[in-house]
């Protein structure tokens, strides 16, 4: 990861100055560098964190713990990740509506993955009182 | 992904803006639009390419 | 006149000595003694699991000769086998719940975008809904045990008064053992279908306000928790006081007294840390006046009861505080909140337990004191 940290900030400057270039003649341009640039560190990250994470859930499954749960928490994650990345890029191009219908569609995924947990979880909660 | 990409996008918007310049100088408005056109058709299918090996790659990570 | 009187002294002597010189060897006459209360049916009131041990090891009410044989290594070597056993549900909870922390904390979920905190709901009701299921089992558990420990009292107190009985003071085994019998009970019953349920409803309230935005924790699970604190000090001291005011009248004003006084003091503040620490001198002080193997026989059995269901409380608790020091560190506070409200139910529970452990020897001390009196 740090060795190839210096290259990723390369990237960040890189990316930042020819969008500032490009942002008085052609802004349509700055635009595409810069969604492209943000998703270089992106994937860039993403690849890091796959290794430690294939190991959890491998580890996780070895172990014969249930791990329904654990896939549920890392898909919420995934989705949030990727709506973030959705409503930061619509909102940069100036289009902050699409970026929080974007949002409102990404809180919907989570909340219908999360609707047999939450269920399951009152049940739970009901079981104690009874 | 790749540096590359953001370079040949930088390349493309560069070239195209100057085109457009020395086109509308010109007085060849109609070329200067087009190649305005063509310039970011090309952009846009990078940028789509890129957004689809984005995807791919959260969609293998999260299981979605 | 007086040569009468000392004459009379030295027959009654020579008597009482013959007869004890008659009466068999200690063994036996335990033995005897057992026989006619009926301790010999005593293991069949445990619990299963009880039952199981005390029959693999040979221990029974009706012979002491087992109380030789416990020895400090076996027991601590029975101890650990049980805890390695006990231990997996909570660490495999633990270890679910630290690797969906660390994978939210590894993409650094923060709470300012609206997806993100959306996202760590969800977080916390997949950690929710791992820890509850087998914290509902532990709680069910605990009642279970706590009504079988009531059946137990039920069949113990009375061949325990009998035994007394026979080394001659009936009348106060038999007072001391209604009343003993009757508080216990109730000490029991109201621990078990009171404070408990109460306790429930506290988790409930917490497990849902951990998981639903909607829903903050409000006063009235904190005031649940009050209410149980309450009922329980109160319930203790009532008992503790009948108890001591009997001991009183049945003149038998010794140390006991002022433990137990101490202990009425101690549980009046609701904390469940200075109950155990009381709990613990006066059970310490009470071991000593426990003589017949009787009654080490019911502490044994007690302490077989409940000793299990301690254990997997305070391991449940020792892998609650260990993940919620974990997501502490990696800021997910929402988890950490959910473990924390946990533990405390999980905690008043322990207090729960050792309470009742606690009046169960007391009980049991407080009877022999009374018989050697």
């Amino acid at each position: 990861m740090t060795a190839e940290l210096w290259k990723i900030f390369g990237i960040c400057i890189i990316g930042a100055a020819f969008s500032i270039i490009l942002r008085q003649k052609s802004p349509e341009y700055s635009y595409a560098i810069i969604i492209v640039t943000s998703i270089c560190m992106l994937t860039f990250v993403l690849k890091t964190v796959l290794e430690p994470i294939k190991q959890i859930s491998e580890k996780l499954s070895n172990s014969g713990i249930e791990t329904e749960y654990f896939k549920i928490a890392l898909k919420a994650v995934g989705i949030s990740y990727i709506t973030d990345f959705i409503a930061d890029a619509c909102r940069d191009v100036g289009q902050a509506t699409i970026a929080s219908k974007a949002e409102l569609v990404g809180k919907t995924a989570i909340f219908l993955l999360s609707v047999p947990l939450l269920m399951s979880v009152l049940e739970t909660a009901i079981g104690f009182i009874k | 992904m790749d540096v590359d990409f953001i370079f040949k996008i930088a390349a493309i918007g560069i070239i195209v803006t100057v085109l457009n310049l020395v086109l509308v100088r010109s007085g060849r408005e109609e070329q200067a639009l087009l190649t305005t056109l063509a310039g970011l058709v090309v952009v846009l299918l990078m940028v789509v390419n890129a957004v689809a090996e984005l995807f791919s790659t959260v969609k293998s990570l999260f299981g979605l | 006149m007086k040569k009468t009187i000392i004459l009379c002294f030295v027959f009654f002597f020579l008597f009482s000595f013959n007869v004890s010189a008659n009466s068999l060897s200690t063994e036996e006459f335990i033995k005897n003694q057992a026989e006619i209360a009926g301790a010999d049916k005593l293991n069949d009131a445990l619990p299963e699991s009880g039952k199981n041990y005390f029959d693999k090891n040979g221990i029974t009410a009706g012979e002491s000769e087992w109380i030789k044989n416990i020895s400090l290594s076996q027991a601590i070597k029975e101890l650990w086998s049980f805890i390695k056993k006990k231990i997996t549900a909570p660490l495999t909870t633990s270890a679910l719940i630290v690797a969906v922390i660390l994978v939210s904390g590894a993409i650094s979920l923060n709470e300012s975008s609206a997806s993100s905190a959306t996202a760590l709901f969800a977080v916390t009701a997949v950690s929710a809904a791992v820890i509850t299921a087998p914290i509902l089992n532990v709680i069910n558990n605990a009642v279970a045990t706590m009504q079988s420990a009531a059946v137990f009292m039920t069949a113990f107190v009375p061949v325990f008064a009998v035994v007394i009985a026979v080394n001659g003071q009936a009348a106060t085994s038999a007072s001391m053992s209604g009343l003993l019998l009757g508080a216990t009970q109730i000490v029991e019953l109201i621990a078990s279908h009171l404070v408990v349920p109460l306790m429930c409803g506290y988790l409930s309230v917490s497990v849902a306000s951990g998981v639903t935005p909607l829903l903050s924790k409000t006063s009235f699970a904190e005031s649940l928790k009050k209410l149980s604190f309450w009922i329980m000090s109160f319930v203790t001291t009532v008992f503790l006081g009948v108890l001591s005011i009997q001991t009183a009248i049945n003149a038998s004003a010794d140390s006991i007294t002022m433990r137990t006084a101490k202990f009425v003091i101690g549980s009046s503040v609701p904390m469940a840390g200075t109950v155990l620490s009381e709990a613990l001198t006066t059970v310490t002080a009470s071991l000593g006046m426990l003589k017949t193997s009787v009654a080490i026989y019911g502490v044994v059995a007690c302490l077989v009861i409940f000793l299990p269901l301690l254990i997997e409380l305070l391991l449940w608790r020792f892998s609650f505080n260990i993940t919620a020091l974990i997501s502490d560190v990696m800021s997910s506070s929402l988890t950490s909140k959910l473990l924390r409200s946990i533990d405390a139910a999980v905690s008043v529970l322990i207090g729960i337990i050792l309470l009742s452990m606690a009046l169960f020897v007391i009980s049991l001390s407080v009877v022999v004191s009374v018989g050697k009196v």
